[in-house]
């Protein structure tokens, strides 16, 4: 008897785990299509309202004020980051205009090249986060 | 191309499976051959070897560093130490004879994970048994945070709205070990892996096969030189996924188990190690790590008079 009741919970949890089983991607991101007419104008991303934000809810915990080397708190994001050489890697960390040549995007995104991908813990930043981001850096990653 | 791994697969069972059984001795009780792994784990691959004894507990603590190499980050971050690591706790219980159950969490990802291993065949000193056989499966739960999903986020299709599941927090894992004590000094093993993720990124693939292969080779009455490296079958991501490898030294005695070891991955569960990038290692990164396993042996009870 005993024997069977291992067996049934054996057959059970196999049953179990496999009604949860899926086969998913994603998820895939469509970004927005550019505006080609020069008469339509692109939605500005604002640094204080657009990304000031993300940097509070995924980074300040290890950034704060006088932390460490990199200050992301919402006074002094800003200066910390563009236009601001990296101490381990070559390069700025934000080059306005240019989100590859920028550190931080790269770490954001994990590329190898440049250590350990940003954040390591907790949530990564999603999609959307991301393209607020790399739109802030491409219109010249300013202080709005 | 995969002809020619299932030559090499092939190939390699054959030389866990060269020594043929002889003569049957089936009047002779059998010495079964012990201890051809010191722990429940090589290194980042499970071993044959379950938890020993019934109602008996197993205890392990494996840690990883971040990654370091031949760069000046090398001694500012002090080999990696300086930053973020992985580690797991897990917790076996053996409630048969040859059977354990283990409750596993990992920081990375905040990991979750309940398996359950079995001993199947063990190998005679006479050899009419080669081999050691164990069967291993586990499912993982991944219990962190998800991306914040925005209405521009999709499936595959490219139609479907995404939006993340609970369904999308499991993963399995599932193998056959198979093993061989050569002599008092070497030990190899074969742990074909079948991984199943219910969610991958997009491009990526939800099955994945490795082909784990784990040798010990004593140095000392205690300590051994541990290896593995899996070759990845089926399932490899398109951003450079190179095959896993470890190196450790162990230290053994009849409870405990102490591994240093140098990993390319920072990953410990099997639905980690073998589907996520591992660290350049032709470049010589590495990630520097421990492992601890104790074993807590209980007493059989007593036959009723």
């Amino acid at each position: 008897m005993k024997r069977h009741l291992h067996v049934l919970i054996a057959l059970g949890t196999i049953v179990a785990l496999l009604a949860g089983c899926a086969k998913d991607e994603g998820p895939l991101f469509v970004p927005k299509p550019k505006p080609t007419d020069p008469d339509v104008p692109m939605d500005t991303v604002f640094f204080a309202a657009g990304v000031v934000p993300i940097f509070v809810e995924h980074c300040w915990t290890c950034h704060p004020p006088m932390g460490n080397d990199l200050d992301l708190s919402p006074t002094n994001a800003y200066t910390s980051l563009v236009n601001a050489p990296s101490s381990n890697w070559p390069g700025f960390l934000i080059t306005p205009g240019d989100p590859e040549a920028s550190v931080l995007w790269n770490k954001i995104n994990w590329h190898p090249d440049y250590g350990l991908g940003m954040p390591p813990g907790g949530a990564p930043l999603g999609n959307v986060e991301l393209e607020t981001i790399r739109e802030w850096i491409e219109q010249g990653a300013m202080d709005n | 191309m995969m002809r020619d791994k299932l030559t090499t697969t092939l190939a390699m069972m054959g030389v866990l499976f060269h020594a043929a059984p002889t003569a049957a001795q089936d009047d002779m009780p059998r010495e079964y051959v012990s201890r051809t792994f010191a722990g429940t784990q090589v290194i980042n691959a499970q071993s044959i070897e379950v938890v020993p004894r019934k109602r008996s507990f197993g205890f392990m603590i494996q840690h990883r560093f971040g990654a370091f190499g031949p760069d000046q980050q090398a001694l500012k971050q002090f080999l990696g130490m300086d930053l973020p690591a992985n580690i797991r706790f897990a917790f076996q219980y053996s409630p048969l004879t040859d059977v354990h159950l283990e409750l596993g969490r990992s920081k990375n990802g905040k990991v979750y994970d309940l398996g359950a291993k079995a001993r199947l065949l063990k190998q005679t000193v006479e050899d009419e048994v080669p081999v050691s056989v164990t069967l291993w499966g586990n499912v993982g739960l991944m219990s962190d945070d998800w991306p914040r999903v925005g209405e521009r986020d999709f499936f595959a299709d490219g139609v479907t709205p995404f939006a993340y599941a609970f369904k999308h927090r499991l993963s399995y894992n599932a193998q056959v070990i198979v093993a061989r004590r050569f002599t008092e000094r070497f030990s190899l093993q074969l742990a074909p892996v079948v991984i199943h993720r219910n969610l991958v990124p997009v491009g990526g693939s939800n099955l994945t096969v490795a082909l784990p292969l784990s040798g010990r080779v004593k140095v000392s009455t205690k300590g051994s030189v541990l290896f593995e490296v899996a070759p990845i079958l089926e399932g490899r991501q398109e951003n450079d996924h190179r095959e896993p490898v470890a190196i450790a030294y162990e230290l053994a005695t009849a409870g405990h188990v102490f591994q240093i070891v140098i990993a390319s991955s920072q990953e410990i569960i099997e639905q980690r190690v073998y589907t996520l990038p591992q660290s350049r290692y032709g470049e010589g990164y590495f990630h520097l790590g421990f492992n601890i396993a104790r074993t807590l042996f209980v007493k059989p009870k007593k036959a009723r008079p």
